[in-house]
């Protein structure tokens, strides 16, 4: 398991660029940007340096399908899925709380 | 709109696969049922792993149709409640509820002997029959790395007992797991993984007489698993060729496929399916027949298939030939 301030150092490398929105394939049919990859990676920024993380913000973090397309065009090379996944983890171990994920469709 | 709370999924996930090794309550000759006439010896050196994804997919949708039964019920969460506490104390005891079309259990199996079949002709191969397990790549897509190791753990001790040095594996999400994964988490972890599709690519595939595609023009689904994680994607490409089998290309193709959406197929289906109705028609633009390499791919696939398209798995096409 990556430790919190690994994730965070990785995904603030994120330069909102959006290149892997293009190629996500939930962003289109969710509810909003927070089910694509720039949405997600901004939501575990936000909340690990807040320490808390929202019941929607936790839900499109789930809703990731772990395919990876995001990785493949982003210019800094964030490891996007592989850092989700690791949110997933942090989440189902309790580091924000008891949070009930119910993901939303369009 | 459906809101299950995908907690639920994941704590269900997590009690059935540490009380029985598998994500459903399935007896474990669901996983092995298909070799029992195959006459694969049971020790070896290269042992064939399915990790039962094929034969598990069709009990795991179903396990879903039933929890989505239940959530709606009148008694909503409480019933989803109470089914979690019987599985604590007996996983078994959702069983009678899930019963998959014999055709979808049969069409598993169906490709797993073909498997079996081409790979035999290469090389010596073994299998592992009530050692079969499940690999737990669910749990580790989910996020539950506690329950993920525990399982990993008895996994491969199970493979060291039967004195395994390679594994060959039929899925893109088994194959991923064991190579990649495992390792990180079991310390010592020392076996060759290798898909079928590239030990076939790597030794050739045997052509009985003169190659006759029955399909003709094929377009591709690549599973995300095979393309971008472990950059599996021209292999599978240049055994259809062998076989004489012609590929139209969808523009996300190879290291660009688009997923099938079937990770979400249990947290929320409508999603999903809108998902791979997406993709479906990006396929069928192509081909009316659709290769596709992974179970879960096949299912979602399945699921929202377009009048007039055929959707096959490689290696029933390969075994054809």
């Amino acid at each position: 398991m990556k430790p919190l301030e690994e994730i965070l150092k990785d995904v603030s490398r994120c330069v909102y660029c959006g290149f892997c929105e293009s190629v996500c394939p939930t962003l289109p049919f969710g509810p909003h940007r927070g089910y694509g990859p720039r949405g997600r990676i901004n939501l575990i920024i936000n909340s690990i340096k807040e320490g808390n993380l929202s019941q929607e913000a936790a839900s499109s973090i789930y809703s990731c399908l772990l395919c990876n397309a995001c990785s493949e065009v982003c210019p800094m090379k964030i490891d996007i899925a592989g850092d989700i996944r690791e949110m997933k983890a942090l989440i189902n171990r309790g580091a924000f709380g008891p949070i009930s994920i119910k993901i939303r469709e369009r | 709109m459906s809101l299950m709370n995908a907690r639920f999924v994941a704590e269900l996930l997590k009690e059935v696969s540490l009380k029985t090794m598998l994500p459903v309550p399935v007896k474990m000759d669901v996983i092995y049922g298909w070799a029992i006439n195959e006459g694969l010896p049971r020790s070896g050196k290269r042992y064939l792993y399915t990790g039962g994804l094929y034969q598990l997919l069709p009990y795991i949708n179903e396990t879903v149709k039933y929890i989505k039964v239940l959530e709606k019920s009148s008694s909503g969460e409480l019933a989803l409640r109470a089914i979690l506490d019987a599985i604590k104390v007996n996983p078994y005891i959702i069983s009678s509820f899930i019963k998959p079309k014999p055709s979808e259990v049969n069409a598993s199996y169906r490709i797993l002997k073909s498997i079996s079949r081409l790979v035999s002709k290469k090389v010596e191969l073994a299998y592992l029959y009530e050692d079969d397990v499940y690999s737990g790549v669910l749990l580790y897509d989910m996020g539950l790395d506690d329950a993920f190791y525990e399982h990993a753990k008895k996994v491969y001790e199970k493979m060291l007992r039967r004195k395994a040095t390679n594994l060959i594996t039929v899925d893109p999400h088994t194959t991923y797991i064991l190579r990649e994964v495992y390792p990180k988490f079991i310390e010592g972890f020392d076996l060759e993984v290798k898909s079928y599709i590239e030990v076939l690519d790597e030794l050739g595939i045997d052509l009985r007489g003169k190659a006759r595609p029955k399909w003709g023009l094929v377009t591709i689904h690549d599973p995300c698993y095979y393309a971008r994680y472990l950059s599996i994607y021209e292999q599978p490409r240049r055994l259809l060729s062998a076989v004489g089998v012609e590929i139209k290309e969808v523009r996300r193709s190879k290291k660009m496929t688009f997923c099938c959406g079937g990770p979400l197929e249990a947290m929320s289906p409508k999603y999903s399916e809108d998902i791979a109705r997406s993709r479906m028609a990006e396929l069928s633009s192509k081909s009316k027949v659709i290769v596709t390499m992974c179970p879960i791919c096949r299912a979602n696939l399945e699921r929202v298939k377009e009048e007039g398209v055929t959707i096959l798995d490689i290696a029933e096409l390969l075994s054809e030939a």
